[in-house]
């Protein structure tokens, strides 16, 4: 008997889950009240064989609020409302809201009379029969409220393809929703300009809408998304993966509309929803300034990601050129092919420390020898790795299956692998921190032979010396330094080793894996880790992603980001992450400016930037509720400073007093 | 023929336009002692002993043959091809504007190796911007001159005394500096202010008297905060005593020096 298969247990954990999420927020109403909320309002479907009907079992019970009524949408998330969950439900998703946008769904059901007669075809017809009842649901009480201007969107979607801006933005909001409703986790929000931009000059040209109207419907949109952020956070408050791409390559960076949306986010003050902007050398100046104005504002956004490198990469790890051009993002940096992937792309962690601290205690007589050991241990762990990974077992999603392309291609359900791509995406810690204590490794054990591997461990946990010498070992950091050119390559063979051995596996659904240098987890999975050659002390968050140590400078380790390899499968994401003080980017705007696209040029993969201050940042921490409205970048997400916990704020205190130390 | 440098840093924004890097180089005639780059006064490398990396019980130093993690060399010879790979390093971040300044230390008493490196540096067509005290030979100046875009000048003291304290010969100073003025480059003058040597009555008021004789791009004022602590301690020197001034003696003099089309900035470093 399986305890997930009681109602009861179910409930319970639902009001746990919620709980805990609700406690995360800075001011949050009583605790006491909200669980007797939460016990009185849960209500949990239970999943059964049937995804399908169980979709439609949540649909009759998401009932309408006018809550959700906006001035110029309709949005409503129901938190009390839950589908039971027996196994992992995809997340980390954008599905294709294209083809909701240029289809109705009376199309879309007479296009699936086309599938074969199987129980997926039956279980798809349930699910768009379910969707366009909610639909009229929503309608009826919007006429009953008087509100026909909502009520003809949602009578369009089941009618015909959306003709104006904001029904494009109403069915985008409709289907999140949706998603969010049934369970999944990190919705993320699809090539914003891309699929609208045309809808917004049309309404432009015909004179439809003014630009201080669209301004106007953004502006309520971001507003919409914002709101429930808590319930929508996954690990940390802010992480969301509600991510609205902007630019790339195929759309010329330049429409009317992207203009648009830059110059709503330059005085937008939310960290929801977040902004990536897909950037090719070819993008015009006017539009690199408004970028960096959003990036200067401090919100942590948008997240820069370099088109000229990560197509071609998309491509070498077998993704079709017409699919790669619609990447966007799983929900902070890596690469996924909207609309067509339900790639999980982070499902487990992979510690390039691992097999330092476990060649430690051998004998190994030469530096090469540590090499050799080092590849041995690299693959065991990448090979457990992906045994775990393996063994994840997802709830079928026929609602899913409908919105994320391939699925009736295949005639199979989202975790059958029915779609166009279906990998694995590993993402890292800690590179930066193992290739520093290989450097010490080498310098001090091999090359001046001042003590052995097993004394070097010894002296790392010194309790008298420790700290002292730990900090001696951080000094000669070479990770983030483009003139360490032999460290530099040995990166480049790690990454390559493990691409490799990555590449001979396969996952459930016959996919890939892959992986990148970034990673949520450089301070959880640090925190029960033993001190290490590179100076780190025990328990220590790891690097930040692709970052420098104190006192590098910026060009230095953009430089080296550049000379990183990112093809063949090791493309899941890698993230430059720096910081800047507010003034020096306002005293020298425009040198800061050509600092970041000049970066991109040079060919990195990604980059995020952090606009803060030391004093402000501990004095937030003393007095919260003055410095409310204070946005970081915390790994790959925007959030509210006094929201995240104590561990997160320090390292981004820490951080930032070693950029004011080079660099003020 | 070879450079004797203290560091390359790169990224740096307060040294000229655009995004630069910039080269110290080591010796100097001056001893002053606000100097916050004591490391290269001397023209010789030298060793430095920092005890925050010392380590009795693990310390190498113990062992015969090691190398003591405490002691390290100050300064290096570079040939004009590494300086010039090191200047490349972020060719790309340069752009139109930006560049290679060279500081110290006094870089014009090493003008007869940097003349290599400025002609290469031309040829890539980068800038050039050189800080300098201006002591040093009217003929290393010379060499100098063709390739450097932007001069940054000191202008510490005017009164002989002051600047026989801190070992210079004014003479030289004016002569260069009339040179360098009559050809017409981009020169900033820069005053640092400071108790008991430059802030004085008697230079304030020579000061006043010397400025309307040139014509500069701009004349920036600042105070000396004491930033070196650490690194005196290393080579094993004293640090002088001094004092900084305040932003209203800074002001107070900005508006006693200001002239008809002359900038003036008041620096906050």
């Amino acid at each position: 008997m399986n305890w997930r298969n009681f109602r009861f247990i179910q409930y319970l954990k639902h009001i746990k889950k919620l709980y805990q999420k609700h406690q995360r927020l800075f001011e949050r109403e009583n605790d006491l009240l909200f669980l007797c909320k939460a016990f009185l309002k849960t209500r949990i479907v239970m999943r059964s064989d049937d995804a399908a009907k169980d979709f439609q079992n949540l649909c009759q019970k998401a009932s309408f609020h006018k809550q959700g009524c906006y001035q110029y949408f309709y949005y409503y998330i129901n938190p009390y409302l839950s589908l039971s969950q027996r196994h992992h439900v995809f997340s980390n998703i954008t599905i294709a809201y294209e083809k909701f946008i240029q289809n109705s769904f009376q199309a879309l059901l007479a296009e699936g009379e086309n599938l074969p007669n199987t129980s997926f075809k039956k279980q798809q017809n349930c699910v768009l029969l379910a969707i366009m009842t909610q639909i009229e649901t929503i309608s009826t009480k919007l006429h009953a409220m008087q509100r026909f201007d909502l009520q003809q969107l949602f009578a369009e979607m089941v009618q015909g393809e959306a003709r104006h801006l904001q029904d494009g933005m109403q069915r985008i909001l409709f289907l999140n929703q949706m998603l969010w409703q049934s369970g999944h986790e990190l919705v993320g929000l699809g090539r914003f300009d891309a699929l609208l931009f045309q809808l917004y000059e049309q309404d432009l040209q015909t004179g439809y809408i003014t630009e201080e109207k669209a301004k106007s419907m953004l502006l309520e949109f971001c507003h919409i998304l914002h709101q429930d952020y808590w319930f929508k956070s996954s690990e940390l408050l802010g992480d969301t993966g509600q991510i609205l791409i902007l630019g790339g390559k195929d759309l010329q960076a330049n429409t009317a509309f992207t203009k648009l949306i830059l110059q709503v986010f330059e005085k937008y003050d939310k960290p929801e929803p977040k902004l990536l902007y897909r950037y090719t050398q070819t993008c015009p100046n006017v539009i690199k300034e408004q970028i960096f104005r959003v990036l200067k504002k401090g919100n942590g956004s948008p997240l820069l990601s370099n088109d000229d490198v990560i197509l071609t990469c998309l491509q070498q790890a077998g993704i079709a050129q017409v699919d790669a051009l619609h990447y966007g993002t799983s929900a902070c940096w890596e690469p996924l092919l909207i609309g067509k992937d339900s790639s999980q792309n982070n499902t487990s962690i992979l510690n390039f420390l691992v097999p330092i601290v476990k060649l430690m205690n051998d004998d190994l007589l030469t530096i090469e020898e540590v090499y050799q050991r080092y590849f041995s241990y690299l693959k065991e762990e990448i090979l457990r790795i992906c045994q775990a990974s393996k063994a994840l077992v997802y709830e079928k999603d026929a609602f899913l299956s409908l919105c994320i392309d391939g699925c009736w291609q295949s005639v199979k359900d989202v975790a059958e692998g029915g779609a166009c791509y279906h990998n694995t995406g590993i993402t890292t810690v800690a590179m930066g921190n193992a290739i520093n204590a290989l450097f010490n490794i080498e310098e001090f054990v091999y090359k001046k032979k001042l003590f052995t591997l097993a004394q070097l461990q010894m002296y790392l946990e010194d309790a008298e010396y420790g700290e002292q010498f730990r900090y001696f070992l951080q000094q000669k950091g070479v990770f983030g330094d483009d003139e360490q050119k032999t460290m530099i390559s040995r990166i480049n063979q790690i990454t390559a080793y493990a691409a490799q051995v990555f590449a001979e596996e396969k996952n459930q659904w016959g996919g890939h894996f892959v992986f990148g240098l970034s990673s949520p987890g450089y301070v959880s999975s640090a925190a029960t880790f033993p001190a290490t050659a590179d100076g780190r002390a025990y328990g220590e968050p790891f690097m930040t992603h692709i970052s420098g140590i104190a006192g590098r400078a910026y060009t230095s380790l953009l430089n080296f980001a550049a000379k990183l390899h990112y093809d063949h499968g090791r493309c899941n994401g890698n993230v430059v992450d720096i910081m800047m003080n507010p003034q020096l980017l306002n005293n020298f705007e425009d040198k800061c400016r050509t600092l970041l696209f000049c970066a991109l040029d040079q060919g990195i993969f990604q980059l995020q930037m952090n606009v803060l201050q030391k004093d402000v940042l501990l004095d937030a921490q003393q007095h919260p509720k003055k410095h409310a409205d204070l946005i970081v970048r915390v790994w790959g997400f925007s959030a509210y400073f006094i929201d995240l916990p104590k561990s997160y704020q320090d390292i981004v205190i820490r951080r930032c007093e070693e950029y004011e130390t080079v660099y003020h | 023929m070879k450079l004797c440098i203290t560091d390359i840093q790169r990224f740096c924004l307060y040294d000229g336009p655009g995004i630069r890097t910039t080269i110290f180089l080591k010796g100097c005639q001056l001893r002053c002692p606000w100097c916050c780059n004591p490391e290269t006064q001397s023209l010789q490398e030298q060793m430095a002993i920092d005890m925050d990396n010392c380590f009795y019980p693990i310390c190498p130093s113990r062992k015969s043959n090691a190398v003591c993690l405490a002691m390290r060399s100050i300064g290096k010879r570079i040939d004009v091809q590494e300086c010039l790979a090191a200047c490349m390093q972020d060719r790309k971040y340069y752009q139109a504007d930006g560049g290679v300044t060279f500081s110290g230390g006094e870089p014009l008493l090493q003008a007869d190796v940097l003349v290599g490196v400025m002609q290469a540096l031309k040829k890539e067509q980068i800038t050039i911007c050189v800080e300098t005290s201006l002591y040093a030979s009217l003929k290393q100046l010379q060499l100098l001159l063709p390739y450097v875009d932007t001069w940054y000048v000191d202008l510490k003291s005017l009164e002989p005394a002051c600047i026989s304290k801190l070992k210079g010969n004014l003479n030289e100073y004016i002569t260069n500096l009339n040179y360098l003025t009559a050809q017409q480059k981009h020169i900033i003058l820069r005053i640092p202010l400071v108790k008991p040597y430059t802030f004085t009555n008697a230079n304030l008021e020579a000061i006043k008297r010397f400025l309307p004789n040139y014509q500069f791009e701009k004349i920036e004022l600042f105070s000396i905060h004491k930033l070196a602590t650490k690194k005196y301690q290393v080579l094993g020197m004293t640090q002088p005593a001094y004092e900084g001034v305040s932003e209203e003696e800074l002001q107070t003099f900005a508006q006693a020096i200001a002239q008809k089309d002359q900038v003036i900035e008041v620096m906050r470093i």
